[in-house]
């Protein structure tokens, strides 16, 4: 490679926004009009009215039996004990103290069945809410979202996805939908790459030879056929000031200390944090994945790790989205591709199970507090109130006021958002 | 008085007259006429005035981006427009040339492997595999063949079992995907039930094509086929059914009798492909419909695996023509391409100047802004800043290529050297189908060191050339010639001038930002 003189491993696959390209020293560039959402009175306005959405995805497959659906003193329970939780007659793993607590902001389902128990196809199942189809590859829920959700003129990327390991590392697909609603991905650092101004160039240098390019375009455009391409070309370009100037926002060093302390150290505490600021600069959708769930040895020193630090953090964030006022307009879901197995394996661990799982809700459209469903003694299968991937998909465009059935015309074919023979699990909707 | 309709007639008259006087010497100008004499008439029908042809330097570059996959270089704008000549004169042989070019294999044989193996292209075996069969000329129902059954018995021979092998373990995709790709036809909505949009398919359609690869094995390398094997599906009933082999015309694949009370071995594979080489009609008008649709941005049935009797072509009877005129000829790939490429329709303008509103996209009288693919971007990025190598032999190396008995040896190279360079900028550009540009490509080529790079004074770079120029106005009209291979006009001269005066910054940088400038609007990014 004669003349793109960077090593391999720094050039990034499309769209993969974050390598070691940009290390420190960023160009401080400030742009009137794009800043924290807060500080902006406009803004303020455009913030009740925003609605958005925080997947928590635990990547690998999270064991309900160690968080939402304990089974205590059953065979297929496991070590630890159930407690109390702030709404009556339900009980979670001990693991989850402070989300005990504050379990009339959350609404639990405890009966999903969705029968796919491989992980690339069940997370394609879970992601999307549509089983595979050869010919029509759905995009997933956070894309459509983005889509839908996307703020006129904003300077923002409609959707940014967050993940560090590998097992988190499955970037959203968007689909048969255009990939200008992809995300903006951040793997490995939390800042996105070429956001930084190119050496030699002043601020004023780039913003004036892109100015001249948009012109340029559009003196081209002129009585063409297909002109609203050019537009489309001229919008993309026209987030790229945006992006560049929001670099604050991707700095958790602006965030004080002790909120800093309240998220923890760790990665998903990071990602979180991240997670609501870029959410309340009014970024709709945002996903954070947590990879390392996939406990097929050790599952309960695995749970020991993983859990408190979920409990924590989703404890902190829940309160911080309140303490802003954005939890009511902010949907916040807890999913993962599948659960665990009631049984337990030779290593002490649980395997895939898709038949009988949990996932959970807060926030915009959810009536907190719910639980739903309930799984059998040895939570082997569901019992009642049984729930597929797509009636997820259709709860989550429900809980943010988009109708499940609304269409999208691929070729011939209208598609609707969430599969035809689905329904959003009304309970936990408010 | 003539009303419009009149004129329209008479104009519509007259290039029939003229596209069927039409010089023929090269073999797809016979075709090429015969698609302008249709096209006349479908324009008339529908009272249409077409657009004005497009300019010779617009023309040019054109069909450099869809036959080469990139846009011209200096020496070649200079070659093929000499100024004075009209490019109408030597068009056929411009054609001519570029489709028996070395380059032309090469970048088709990507366009292939994409074309056939979708998310799953950028094998460089079964790539070079396809650019190879182009180059020895091999028809499309010989690689259709090679693909489907091979002999995959050599080396050179073995990448062709690809196509089956990314697919082998999954059979929903494999039946949907060769039906899609060799037939124009998708059949797995008639997966669970009968097609519910499509009154052609019906479920047995699609147990009938999954019949001939059930038997298909392998997916690791090596692909095999088992002699027994049928395929049961529920059917609408909900009862258990078995599935007749059956391609999508209805045709039954009849196994020869038992030998001593013995079935014979027979290839599902090779009954599908006798099968469809002798319905002719599904495997001609999937690949004239799809090769059509490279070119204009639209096949003449949209979408091009929708092929069905509820979806009829845009244009009657020429996709239908076309694919008769193809088997005719050999399934010959470079013929239907000249023929395509030197049609009238192909070769108007993407400017709508008439009061009258725009004809509709299947209509194909004026041309439309596509965006390139990023294939054609990244070469032509690499072309216009001036890091791509085009030189020509010199008189050692063609002494070597004489040796070597290959005259093409030095253009492979070449082509191979800036196809390494473009794959670092390829996968952060955004492909063609979905039309829209993401903000991601938009902060690469704004930001990123590596591209920014590219437009840097360096020995033999554009901007290094363009930075010795020293009046404003002659700066902006050699940038304008050299990055878009056209004439500049005076309010666009005075714009670029009046910018570059502004500049505060050394005149080396000024032409670094103005190459970036010219490489990232619009006339450089999109095809028109």
């Amino acid at each position: 490679m004669k003349h793109l003189c960077i090593p391999t491993e720094h050039v990034l696959h499309r769209r993969r926004f974050l390598g070691g390209l940009l290390s420190g020293g960023a160009a401080s560039l400030s742009l009137p009009g794009v800043s924290l959402a807060a500080d902006l009175p406009a803004a303020e306005q455009l913030k009740k009215q925003q609605k958005r959405v925080l997947f928590l995805w635990l990547a690998g497959g999270s064991s309900q039996f160690e968080m939402w659906d304990p089974k205590p003193g059953r065979e297929t329970g496991g070590p630890f004990r159930a407690i109390q939780t702030a709404v009556s007659g339900y009980q979670v793993c001990e693991l989850m103290p402070r989300l005990a607590t504050r379990m009339n902001k959350l609404a639990v389902v405890r009966s999903l069945n969705t029968k796919i128990s491989e992980h690339f196809q069940a997370a394609d199942l879970m992601s999307s809410g549509w089983p595979k189809e050869a010919a029509l590859e759905h995009p997933e829920i956070g894309v459509v979202l983005a889509k839908e959700l996307a703020l006129q003129g904003s300077k923002l990327p409609d959707y940014v996805s967050l993940f560090t390991t590998s097992e988190g590392r499955r970037r959203p697909s968007p689909g048969f939908l255009s990939r200008r609603h992809a995300p903006l991905l951040l793997e490995g650092s939390l800042r996105p790459s070429n956001i930084e101004l190119p050496a030699g160039l002043s601020d004023a240098q780039h913003l004036e030879r892109d100015k001249l390019r948009a012109a340029i375009s559009l003196d081209f455009a002129q009585q063409r056929v297909g002109d609203d391409l050019v537009q489309g070309y001229n919008e993309a370009y026209s987030r790229v000031r945006g992006l560049m100037s929001s670099d604050e926002l991707f700095d958790l060093e602006k965030e004080p200390t002790v909120v800093r302390e309240r998220y923890g150290r760790t990665p998903f505490g990071r990602h979180c944090l991240l997670a609501r600021r870029l959410l309340e600069a009014g970024v709709p959708v945002v996903k954070v994945a947590r990879g390392f769930w996939d406990s097929h040895h050790d599952n309960f020193e695995s749970h020991r790790e993983l859990v408190p630090d979920f409990d924590n953090v989703l404890s902190v964030l829940l309160d911080d989205l309140d303490e802003r006022g954005l939890l009511s307009s902010t949907l916040v879901i807890v999913l993962s591709e599948f659960g665990r197995t009631p049984k337990i394996n030779q290593d002490v661990g649980r395997d895939h199970f898709a038949d009988a799982w949990s996932c959970a809700f807060a926030g915009c459209g959810i009536r907190g507090g719910v639980i739903h469903g309930e799984t059998n003694d040895d939570g082997t299968a569901v019992k009642s109130g049984e729930a597929s991937a797509a009636d997820v998909a259709a709860t989550i465009f429900a809980a943010v006021g988009i109708d499940p059935q609304k269409h999208y015309q691929v070729g011939q074919r209208p598609v609707p958002l969430a599969k035809e023979d689905s329904s959003p699990i009304k309970a936990v909707l408010s | 008085m003539p009303t419009t309709t009149d004129i329209a007639r008479l104009i519509a008259l007259l290039f029939v007259l003229l596209s069927t006087t039409a010089f023929a010497d090269e073999p797809f100008q016979k075709s090429a006429a015969e698609i302008d004499r249709r096209l006349a008439e479908h324009w008339q029908h529908k009272n249409i005035t077409p657009a004005e042809a497009a300019s010779d330097e617009t023309l040019l570059k054109r069909v450099s981006l869809d036959l080469i996959g990139r846009v011209p270089t200096q020496a070649e704008y200079e070659a093929r427009l000499p100024s004075g000549k009209p490019l109408a004169e030597r068009y056929s042989a411009i054609v001519a040339e570029l489709l028996d070019s070395s380059e032309f294999a090469l970048h088709q044989g990507a366009m292939l492997d994409e074309m056939l193996q979708g998310t799953a292209a950028g094998n460089a075996e079964f790539t070079d595999y396809l650019r190879r069969s182009l180059r020895e000329g091999k028809p499309w129902d010989q690689l259709f063949r090679e693909l489907l059954v091979g002999p995959w018995d050599t080396p050179e021979r073995k990448p062709a079992a690809r196509f089956l092998d990314v697919r082998a373990k999954d059979l929903d995709k494999l039946t949907t995907d060769a039906t899609r790709v060799f037939f124009g036809v998708d059949v797995s909505c008639a997966r669970c039930h009968d097609h519910p949009l499509v009154d052609d398919w019906k479920q047995d359609h699609y147990y009938g094509m999954a019949s001939f690869f059930h038997r298909t094995t392998g997916g690791k390398g090596s692909i095999g086929e088992k002699t027994e094997g049928d395929v049961t599906f529920k059917g609408a009933g909900g009862t258990q059914q078995a599935a007749r082999v059956m391609f999508l015309s209805g045709q039954i694949a009849v196994d020869p009798p038992d030998v001593d009370g013995k079935k014979p071995k027979v290839s599902r594979r090779e009954q599908l492909v006798t099968i469809a080489l002798g319905e002719q009609k599904f495997l001609s008008r999937a690949l004239v419909n799809r090769l059509w649709q490279q070119y204009f941005g639209r096949g003449l049935v949209h979408p091009v695996d929708q092929i069905h009797s509820g979806n009829p072509p845009s244009v009657p009877g020429l996709l239908e023509w076309l694919a008769e005129d193809f088997v005719a000829n050999g399934y010959d790939f470079k013929r239907l391409t000249g023929a395509i490429v030197s049609s009238r329709a192909y070769q108007l303008s993407s400017r709508w100047e008439h009061a009258s509103t725009i004809p509709d996209e299947g209509d194909f009288a004026v041309a439309r802004l596509q965006h390139l693919t990023p294939r054609q971007y990244a070469f032509s990025l690499l072309v216009a800043t001036g890091r791509a190598d085009y030189s020509p032999a010199n008189a050692l190396e063609q002494r070597a290529e004489r040796l070597a008995g290959d005259s093409a040896n030095k253009r492979i190279t070449q082509y191979l050297a800036v196809e390494q360079q473009a794959a670092e900028l390829l996968s952060q550009l955004d492909p063609k189908e979905d039309g829209q540009t993401s903000a991601a490509e938009a902060l690469f080529l704004s930001n990123n060191p590596a591209v920014q790079k590219l437009f840097a004074v360096e020995a033999n770079t554009l901007a290094a050339k363009l930075a010795g120029v020293a009046d404003s106005k002659e700066l902006a009209t050699a940038a304008i010639r050299a990055v878009y291979g056209r004439a500049a006009d005076s309010a666009e001269v005075e714009h670029l001038a009046e910018w570059i005066n502004s500049q505060k910054t050394s005149r080396q940088r000024t032409c670094e930002q103005l190459v970036w400038v010219l490489c990232t609007a619009a006339e450089f990014r999109f095809k028109h």
